[in-house]
This record gives C-alpha cells, sequence and structure tokens, in this order.
C-alpha cells in the first residue's frame, strides 16, 4: 500500500522553503549593497587609483584666469621663458594658445589696461597664437626671432608703442634694448565746448581740430540678428584703421570696443549690440564728434540699428 | 546560521567587486574647482613667487595680499619669510628673488638677511 503524503506537511515544507529564499535574497542583498558603497568610498578616499593632486589644472575658472594673468606679469617681469612655459603645462590646457587669445579678447573687452593687455598678448604671442586682436596688440617678432621673448637678454627688441587712446598697433623695431614701453601722448582733458571724448588729445586737438570726423551715419534695417551700432573707422585716404578704440555710454553706464577685431567685414570694423529702449551715444577715444541719439528702432522683418563712418582729417591718421 | 553568513558574505564580496570596478574605472575620485588653498605645497610654493612677480609688476598690494589669502594658511607671515629666504640663499641674483623680498618688505615681514640684500637684477620689463 502506497502512503500518500500529507498535504498540510507539503504546504509547510513548501512554505519553509520560501521563506527561506526570501531570506537568503535578502541577506544577499545587504551584503551586496553594503560591499558596493564599501569599495566606492574606499576607492574614492582611501584607494584612489590616480591619487588627488590639487594643481592649477583644476583651479576654479576665476582662479584659471587669474593664473594667467600671474604667469604673463611674471613673464614681462623676469623675462624666463622656461618658467612660464612649465607653469602654463600645469594647466594641462591642450588648446592653451587659443585659451590664452580668448583672455586676451577679454581683458579688451573689460578695458583692462594696455599693460596688461600687451603682457598677455606677448604671452599669446609666445605659445604661437593667432588671432586678430593679437595681431593687434602683439609686438611685432623680426625675421629670425622664433618667439618675442626669445630676446630679452638685451638684444635688439621689437617696441611697442602705445598711441593715444590705447591704439597698440603700432610696433616699431627699436636699435637698442629697451626697458621700459612707451606711452604716447599722456592722456588730457579736452575742452568741454567740444563736445567730444575727454580721456585723450593729440595736436589737433590742441589746435581745436578733431583727428576723426564723422562722414557718414545711417540707419541700418537688420532682420537677422540684434540691431547694432556699427562703426567704421578709416584713414583721411578710406582704409579702414584697426586697433581704434570706440566708448559708447548710455544713461547707466559705458562701453568700450575696438575696431579690427572682424577683419573679415573691415580692418576698420567693430560693433555694439544694442538694447532697446536705451539711447546711446558713440565716440572715437582718440577723439571724433560724438554722435548721440542712437536708438534702436524697428523697420519691415527687423531692427534698426546704426551705422556711422568716421574718416581721419589729416593723412597722418 | 553558518548559511546565512555564506550567503552576506558572497553578496559583499560580489557587492566589492562592483563598487571598485565603479570607484575606479566608472566614475573615479578627482579634484574639480579648487582654489589655491587646495593646492599642493610645491605648487604653492611657486604660486607665491607668482605672486611675488605679479606684484612686482602692478604695484598692488591689497591684491597681492588677497592672493596670499586665498592660499589659506594661517602661518603666512612665517611661510613667506622662510620661502624669500631660502629663494635668498638659492638665487641670490635673480629677478624673483628681488621680487620676493620686496613683497615681504612691502607686507612687512623684517628679516637681517633682507637687509643686507641688495636687488642687484634690473627688470626685464618690455622689449
Amino acid at each position: 500500500m502506497i502512503e500518500r503524503p500529507d498535504p498540510n506537511l507539503r504546504q509547510a515544507r513548501r512554505r519553509r522553503e520560501r521563506q527561506l529564499f526570501f531570506s537568503y535574497s535578502s541577506l544577499f542583498a545587504i551584503g551586496l549593497l553594503v560591499g558596493i558603497f564599501g569599495a566606492i568610498w574606499f576607492a574614492w578616499r582611501v584607494f584612489p587609483l590616480d591619487p588627488l593632486v590639487g594643481s592649477p589644472a583644476v583651479f576654479q575658472p576665476a582662479y584659471q584666469q587669474d593664473y594667467l594673468y600671474m604667469v604673463s606679469e611674471s613673464l614681462s617681469q623676469t623675462g624666463d621663458w622656461e618658467a612660464a612655459q612649465s607653469r602654463l603645462a600645469l594647466l594641462e590646457d591642450d588648446a592653451l594658445p587659443q585659451t590664452v587669445v580668448l583672455e586676451l579678447e577679454r581683458y579688451l573687452r573689460e578695458g583692462r589696461s594696455a599693460e596688461d593687455v600687451r603682457h598677455m598678448a606677448r604671452l599669446a604671442q609666445s605659445l604661437g597664437a593667432e588671432g586678430a586682436a593679437l595681431d593687434l596688440f602683439a609686438p611685432t617678432v623680426a625675421p629670425g626671432q622664433q618667439t618675442a621673448v626669445a630676446d630679452l637678454a638685451g638684444t635688439p627688441t621689437p617696441t611697442l608703442i602705445i598711441a593715444a587712446g590705447g591704439n597698440a598697433q603700432t610696433a616699431e623695431q627699436s636699435a637698442l634694448p629697451t626697458a621700459t614701453p612707451t606711452l604716447l601722448p599722456t592722456p588730457t582733458p579736452i575742452p568741454a565746448e567740444d563736445e567730444v571724448a575727454t580721456e585723450t588729445i593729440d595736436d589737433g586737438l590742441a589746435n581745436g581740430q578733431l583727428p576723426f570726423q564723422l562722414v557718414r551715419q545711417d540707419e541700418v534695417c537688420v532682420t537677422e540678428g540684434p540691431a547694432e551700432i556699427e562703426v567704421f573707422v578709416q584713414d583721411a585716404a578710406g582704409v579702414g584703421l584697426a586697433g581704434e578704440e570706440i566708448l559708447v555710454s548710455w544713461e547707466e553706464g559705458s562701453d568700450r570696443f575696438v575696431t579690427g577685431l572682424k577683419r573679415e567685414v573691415d580692418a576698420g570694423f567693430a560693433d555694439f549690440t544694442m538694447s532697446a529702449g536705451v539711447s546711446y551715444s558713440a565716440e572715437l577715444v582718440s577723439g571724433s564728434p560724438r554722435v548721440s541719439g542712437l536708438t534702436l528702432g524697428s523697420c519691415e522683418g527687423g531692427e534698426l540699428g546704426w551705422q556711422l563712418v568716421f574718416q581721419a582729417n589729416n593723412v597722418g591718421n | 546560521m553558518q548559511r546565512n553568513l555564506i550567503v552576506i558574505g558572497f553578496g559583499l564580496l560580489i557587492g566589492a567587486v562592483i563598487g571598485f570596478y565603479l570607484g575606479w574605472f566608472v566614475l573615479p575620485a578627482e579634484l574639480v574647482e579648487v582654489t589655491p588653498a587646495d593646492l599642493e605645497t610645491e605648487f604653492q610654493d611657486d604660486y607665491l613667487r607668482l605672486i611675488a612677480s605679479t606684484y612686482a609688476a602692478d604695484q598692488d598690494l591689497d591684491e597681492a595680499a588677497d592672493r596670499l589669502g586665498s592660499l589659506g594658511r594661517e602661518d603666512w607671515p612665517q611661510w613667506l619669510l622662510a620661502e624669500t629666504v631660502d629663494q635668498l640663499l638659492s638665487q641670490p641674483n635673480s629677478a624673483e628673488t628681488d621680487h620676493m623680498v620686496q613683497l615681504s618688505i612691502d607686507l612687512g615681514i623684517e628679516s637681517p638677511a633682507f637687509n643686507q640684500y641688495v636687488p642687484s637684477a634690473e627688470p626685464v620689463e618690455e622689449q
């Protein structure tokens, strides 16, 4: 006679097996989680694969910018290009020349001093960087010179002459080593009745004649992008002048921008984005009539901006 | 009981393997956005020389003091003095030595070593 298993016993065994399964799964999951988090903690804090080194490469952006500034200033003071190179290498920036050029352009936009701009331009040039801003502000490298800093020991070096209004496009070769930059001329006030830029002056201004005159002022309908104040600065022959600084001001502030950064348009071209409801005035820092009442208007399918053309009065400009 | 320990130990082992793999290879620890205070000592020493050279260029003592402060060293006067004397002894005729001595003096740090020191290097400044 075959003895049939007791159904109650079978159910009890199944229940016990199920409980054991869930019990083992829970224990396994707990062990797994503790193992994962514990190992991550060890891997990050106790045994990191690469040691955590606080270096300039992981600086906050503001400190990286300050670091670049300090390297450029240090280079200007010591002329030690090798030291500058090893310091720059700590930034571990694959696109370092471009980074320095961007920094130089930021200096220009923020109106940093001519010294700061020149030192940063020199650093960028030493790195072999290229760009419109660099063309304007870096010293000219004579044939045979690999870098601008190669000659700091005392051989003849390029002398950068900053002209009135921060126009630093003139780089001349000096026959003798020079120790200090030449800044010509010293900015002096302009009589108020001239209603022109009050920061710079030259011989023309001394005689009551401004170096630049406004030869055209046109409204321009812009259908793509924001409306701008477009400025063209030309010499007496009508050729675009790069490096001319333009002061644009409005009720609550002012800003400066420089011609020559958009050479694809013209060497003497610069633009400034306008905001609605603001009345701007614009003038050349090196001396021109001030053009006021420049407001953003509307036109068919776009916004109305302004185009100003300044031309030098003398051939010398 | 023994079987429970085996199960939890097995979970720990598998978890540790996964955790180390994640912590080392998938999401390795790295420093980001540090300040000068987080720099390694050797970098801080060089940073100090940069501060001194920058001060020599722009003559902005407040800015130089701020930069020194950003290094977060409470012992900065002693540290600056020690670094400057080290620099003076190792490279007595360098421009950086001039800069560090000048910065130390202008920050009110005194040392007999500075009294004897005569800056020798001409500033290189611009071509």
